[in-house]
């Protein structure tokens, strides 16, 4: 039998092309959809593993335990989508309060947008409180005051006895006692890298200067934006460019003066925040508010003053230091906490809603739960209190919980937990030359679980399933076409 | 024997053709190709394939 070579040929390269076609198809994913499954059987290309190695045991039988907080894992599309449904199987046996995943939203700062996957003091408090709910959103009451949600927020009362989860809730927060000052108030720490904090403004500008110095230690161009937000909403950003020098060769730059000066807004608390990353250093800082109160956490890089005091309204406070010539003994009112290694986070646990903490040496990087001030009269609290893992209802005074949460379901002995996160305004990295790979970095953080601690708790994962939605092709095509791209 | 060799020299034509191809595409898109299909077995396949035209070629006998 004659073989007729150019038939062969034709036919696979008809073979070729129409797997090339596939993998576009792939690609492009046009229906705006992609479903990814990572059952810790086989590698999955698009859901990387999770890291840091010495955070989590190797994958044995199908499932992997995560035994120090954080972890991550990245995820890889081919394209880039709005919404990500993240569906983790797990098991909790050591009933660690809170369980939560999220999606990196800042790389600046680190923040990662998070949802609730498991909280065991919600799901407690659910058996010993009133709860009512509507929707997603879950009203418990210590004792039954309001028939209804709308009722409590129509009605809230007082902002001391109301804690919430995962949920925003916006009142007025006013000073009645609060006058402006003509004399600029001036703070000598130095802070290190990025940080927020609330200060309050009435019938006056919102007016700070800040000193800036850039270390040049790692090789990107430090840009310094400034956010100022009211109620969430930004009211102004600004910018200023890195100082010229984007080597990594440690030549510390002159200093530079930053002014944020916004007359004409009305009375409340606003938002600051200073978008760096830690190469840049505040020298100085100088105001004509009277309050302010960093959120959350701040790194003293250099203080001119030999003891250092702050006060804070944190319940849970961490210190840790990079720089061992800083190892050393922390007051947190009237206990002692050892800084005695390096890179290592010490935390200490107040019942006061108010502590002082008195720092030997500087350089230490403080976290909390709260805010922090450093002088006692700085300090405000505009913030309704979040649930964290640190919650003891009994030793609590909140007597209402607002939350947004739904409990895990129970299959096959594993909890199911579904959480919808936004990519939209998620970082992403573009990780290809010419088509639209795109990476997302993704988190589970289980506040309290410790890797280099005793206890032999962990948080054991079977599966992740990550539903994946975004613009279809159609919807792009018509898009271009219409101009709006 | 010359006719199994067309055929396999058609197939070896193919297989480098997409090597080269899908190497390209997931250079650049990446995890366009990998995420779905390991190279590295058509890289085999055209490895194997080679040897075995080699081994038939009918100039060589």
């Amino acid at each position: 039998m004659e073989i007729n070579v150019k038939t062969i040929r034709y036919f696979l390269l008809l073979v070729l092309a129409f797997f090339i076609l596939v993998f576009f198809y792939l690609a492009l994913a046009p229906s705006g959809r992609m479903s990814l499954d990572y059952d810790f059987m086989k590698p999955s290309y698009e859901i990387k593993k999770i890291t840091p190695i010495d955070r989590v045991e190797p994958v044995n039988g199908g499932s992997q335990k995560i035994i120090g907080n954080p972890v991550y894992f990245t995820l890889v599309t081919p394209r880039p989508f709005d919404t990500a449904v993240l569906e983790l199987k797990f098991k909790n046996p050591a009933e660690l309060p809170i369980v939560e995943a999220g999606v990196l939203a800042d790389k600046k700062i680190w923040r990662y947008h998070t949802q609730p996957l498991e909280n065991n003091l919600l799901d407690e408090l659910e058996k010993n409180w009133n709860v009512l709910k509507k929707g997603e959103l879950s009203l418990f009451q210590r004792t039954k005051k309001f028939d209804s949600i709308e009722n409590f927020l129509e009605n809230l009362p007082d902002k001391d006895s109301v804690a919430l989860f995962n949920h925003n809730l916006q009142k007025k927060y006013l000073l009645s006692n609060y006058s402006k000052s003509d004399q600029k108030k001036t703070i000598n720490h130095s802070l290190r890298g990025a940080y927020q904090f609330y200060t309050y403004v009435k019938d006056e500008a919102l007016d700070f200067s800040f000193y800036l110095t850039d270390l040049n230690k790692n090789k990107e161009a430090d840009q310094i934006e400034v956010k100022v937000y009211s109620d969430n909403d930004i009211v102004h950003s600004q910018t200023m460019n890195d100082d010229g020098n984007t080597n990594d060769n440690g030549a510390k730059s002159s200093q530079r003066i930053m002014d944020l000066n916004i007359p004409e807004l009305s009375e409340g608390v606003y938002k600051v925040e200073i978008l760096v990353n830690d190469d840049i250093v505040t020298d100085r800082i100088e105001t004509s508010q009277q309050k302010i109160a960093f959120i959350n956490k701040l790194w003293l890089s250099t203080s001119l003053d030999p003891i250092v005091k702050i006060k804070t309204n944190s319940q849970a406070i961490n210190f840790q230091t990079t720089n061992p010539a800083k190892l050393q003994k922390v007051k947190i009112n009237d206990s002692d906490l050892v800084i005695g290694q390096t890179y290592r986070q010490y935390s200490i646990a107040s019942d006061k809603s108010d502590s002082e903490i008195i720092l030997e040496k500087d350089d230490v990087i403080i976290s909390g739960d709260g805010l922090f001030s450093f002088d006692e009269e700085e300090l405000l609290n505009p913030e309704f209190k979040k649930i964290n893992s640190n919650f003891h209802p009994d030793n609590s005074q909140i007597n209402f919980v607002l939350a947004d949460y739904t409990a895990p379901e129970i299959v096959d002995g594993w909890k199911k937990s579904v959480v919808k996160l936004d990519l939209k305004s998620a970082y992403k990295e573009k990780a290809s030359i010419l088509g639209a790979t795109t990476k997302y970095s993704f988190i589970i953080s289980v506040p309290g679980l410790k890797a280099d601690d005793e206890l032999k708790d962990f948080i054991e994962i079977s599966g992740i399933k990550i539903d994946l939605n975004g613009t279809s092709l159609w919807k792009k095509i018509l898009k271009i076409i219409k101009g709006e791209m | 024997m010359k006719k199994y060799y067309l055929i396999l020299r058609e197939i070896f034509y193919f297989l480098t053709c997409s090597a080269i191809i899908l190497t390209l595409l997931e250079s650049g898109w990446n995890g366009m190709v990998l995420a779905y299909f390991n190279i590295n077995w058509l890289l085999i396949s055209w490895v194997f394939v080679g040897i075995v035209i080699l081994l038939i070629n009918p100039k060589n006998s």
